[in-house]
């Protein structure tokens, strides 16, 4: 079943259809959200309301095809929101633009790594959280869920070919930041 | 091919997503630069190494899905409910605008609805008249008939009931009525009753489920020239003009009807024909004479209590030596019902604690399991419990045609990642030909990650 029939389904008034699309959407919302806020346990928040919100005002969605972007552009306004809150005042706009630099994201370091990573995969997270926002983006959207290129350029509004583009310019950031990691340690 | 060029087709064979006609040139390229040699190296060991630092956040990402899903159950089912002015539900929903596009009937139901007598799309009750009940389910488009008026509405769920009205259900529809106390009266498809008062009602055909809220005053349905009456029980009564049949599930209640009087007992039933009520009978099994009611225990959502604890009763009734096959046979009478509390029952935790009960419930999914049970038994291929595995194999096998390379025997004796792996993967390309369960979709195994130790792509 298609995300269009599924949204047709919602709107009758079978919730079961949603709860599909909410199994087929949790990663990549928990990936956007994770991606914007820069925290793995606040992005789980952020994708929990995200996913109800779009629950809510299903009724909205003009391109019942389009519901995966759609939700997306929910989940990234969530996270606004929640980065323009008072209590987080410390950050500055600038920390949520596009060329985000690492450094502004709120509290990157404290952000709760999942206990069981060992050391390696924790600096390897934490150089991830670092990446610049759109390499980020699509980074995290990748490995939180197998998804096809074709799929991520959807969510993305972009073509297959910038995200191997952007994809392979993560790699090889990651791949340059982790080997200085390395000399430094030695040196 | 330049260097540049080199590692977009490397990154891209890592993700399996190389064009077939780049695989030759990225290889001869390969063969002779060093360089990229030693990027493909490093990027193959850094995607190792991010699957498994994302192993843990896909495992989130699940947990979210269900805490997200829990939500919107528990915040639709509270719309349900009635509100503290009932009279008022009609324009509240109107005010909600979401709740509207949600609850609305859509006018082109109209015309697949069965039974006679003109029907007309007005709104069901005029907030002048107080509710004593509002229609809180409905499996397809349910009629009321208000009091004084010959024409019957179609009405909209969550829309609220005046006293007096007739509702009735068309064929294979079926709906929950929540009455202002908080009884519950379900009816099956083909029904109709007449709701009195609030505690008073009328079969005039077809079947109808009760849960009594308990009260002073005394709870009353009229059929086939008796009268049946409860203090706070659940039963349930099939009729039609002439006789009519009790089956008390809980409780006791009473029958009076022109040729004499007699308390049904939980477990009992009774079949009253021309106003007398005959002998007191025992129920084989109450789950399976109510089973009519699962489809709307269905639509109250996967982690539905009264639907498991229907199959629980179920289940543990199998725990009886003797009785276990009568007992297997009627859980397989729920036919498609049975499938998904059993399928929830041997993924709970709870189950892990009665391995025995655990074995029944996936034996039976062997020959129960439908098409759309197909991601959740690939899933269950990773159970640490060899039964377990053997049997999901098997219906699989049953399922599908084939065992993807593997005997549901070997399943028993050993977990085979890179099968379970294979099975996701095969799903991924075949779902799109397997049908969608009778309650709509079932949840895809997408939510967990493939197990991490096999990422063997390109």
């Amino acid at each position: 079943m298609t995300d269009g029939e599924l949204v047709r389904h919602t709107l009758a008034g079978r919730t079961t259809a949603y709860d599909q699309l909410v199994r087929k959407w949790a990663p990549r919302v928990t990936a956007v959200c994770h991606a914007r806020v820069g925290r793995a346990d606040m992005a789980e928040e952020l994708a929990q309301e995200a996913l109800f919100r779009g629950f809510k005002a299903i009724a909205s969605l003009a391109e019942v095809e389009k519901f995966g972007p759609w939700l997306c552009g929910i989940a990234t306004r969530v996270c606004l929101d929640w980065l323009k809150d008072k209590d987080r005042t410390q950050v500055s706009f600038s920390a949520i633009g596009e060329d985000a630099r690492p450094e502004e994201m709120p509290d990157h370091r404290s952000s709760g790594h999942d206990p069981e990573l060992d050391e390696d995969l924790k600096q390897l997270m934490d150089e991830v959280q670092k990446l610049p926002a759109k390499h980020r983006e699509v980074l995290m959207l990748y490995y939180y869920e197998d998804c096809t290129y074709e799929d991520l350029a959807k969510i993305l509004e972009c073509s297959a070919a910038t995200i191997n583009a952007r994809l392979t310019q993560a790699r090889q950031m990651l791949r340059e930041k982790l080997t200085r990691r390395v000399d430094t340690a030695h040196h | 091919m330049d260097c540049e060029h080199a590692s977009n087709l490397i990154s891209a064979r890592i993700d399996g997503e190389i064009p077939p006609a780049d695989q030759a040139a990225l290889d001869e390229h390969l063969a002779t630069c060093p360089g990229c040699r030693a990027t493909m190296e490093v990027l193959s060991a850094q995607d190792a190494a991010l699957q498994k630092a994302f192993a843990p956040r896909r495992r989130v990402a699940s947990k979210v899905a269900d805490a997200a899903i829990a939500r919107i159950h528990r915040d639709h089912v509270q719309s349900f409910r009635p509100r503290r002015f009932p009279f008022l539900t009609m324009a509240l929903s109107a005010a909600a605008g979401f709740a509207l596009a949600m609850l609305i009937v859509q006018p082109w139901r109209q015309s697949s609805t069965g039974g006679g007598g003109k029907i007309v799309t007005t709104q069901p009750v005029s907030p002048a008249i107080p509710a004593i009940a509002h229609l809180a389910l409905a499996t397809g488009t349910i009629e009321i008939q208000p009091p004084g008026e010959d024409k019957w509405q179609v009405m909209a769920t969550g829309a609220a009931i005046g006293p007096n009205s007739r509702i009735r259900t068309p064929l294979n529809v079926r709906c929950e009525v929540v009455m202002a106390d908080q009884s519950t009266i379900r009816l099956n498809s083909n029904s109709e009753v007449l709701i009195g008062k609030g505690r008073d009602f009328t079969l005039a055909t077809g079947q109808m489920w009760s849960s009594v809220a308990k009260a002073a005053d005394p709870f009353t349905v009229s059929v086939a020239q008796a009268s049946i009456t409860a203090l706070g029980t659940e039963f349930d009564i099939a009729a039609d003009a002439q006789q009519a049949t009790l089956t008390v599930i809980e409780g006791s209640t009473r029958v009076v009807g022109k040729g004499g009087e007699r308390v049904v007992k939980s477990g009992n039933k009774v079949r009253i024909s021309g106003g007398t009520p005959g002998e007191v009978q025992a129920v084989g099994n109450l789950i399976v004479a109510t089973g009519w009611v699962n489809e709307l225990l269905m639509m109250k959502g996967r982690d539905n209590t009264e639907l498991s604890k229907r199959v629980d009763a179920l289940l543990a009734a199998i725990g009886n030596e003797k009785m276990m096959y009568m007992y297997e046979d009627e859980i397989k009478a729920l036919g498609d019902h049975c499938v998904l509390p059993l399928t929830r029952y041997v993924q709970s935790p709870l189950s892990a604690s009665d391995p025995r009960k655990r074995h029944h419930a996936a034996r039976i999914l062997t020959e129960m399991a439908q098409p759309w049970s197909i991601p959740e038994l690939i899933e269950l291929l990773k159970d640490n419990d060899g039964e377990i595995r053997f049997y999901s194999a098997r219906a699989l096998q049953r399922l599908v045609g084939h065992g993807m390379g593997r005997t549901p025997e070997q399943w028993r004796d050993q977990n085979y990642v890179n099968t379970y792996n294979e099975w996701r993967k095969w799903w991924q390309d075949n779902r799109e030909r397997y049908p969608v369960g009778p309650m709509g979709p079932t949840p895809l195994p997408g939510n967990t990650p493939p197990l991490p130790a096999v990422k063997a792509r390109g």
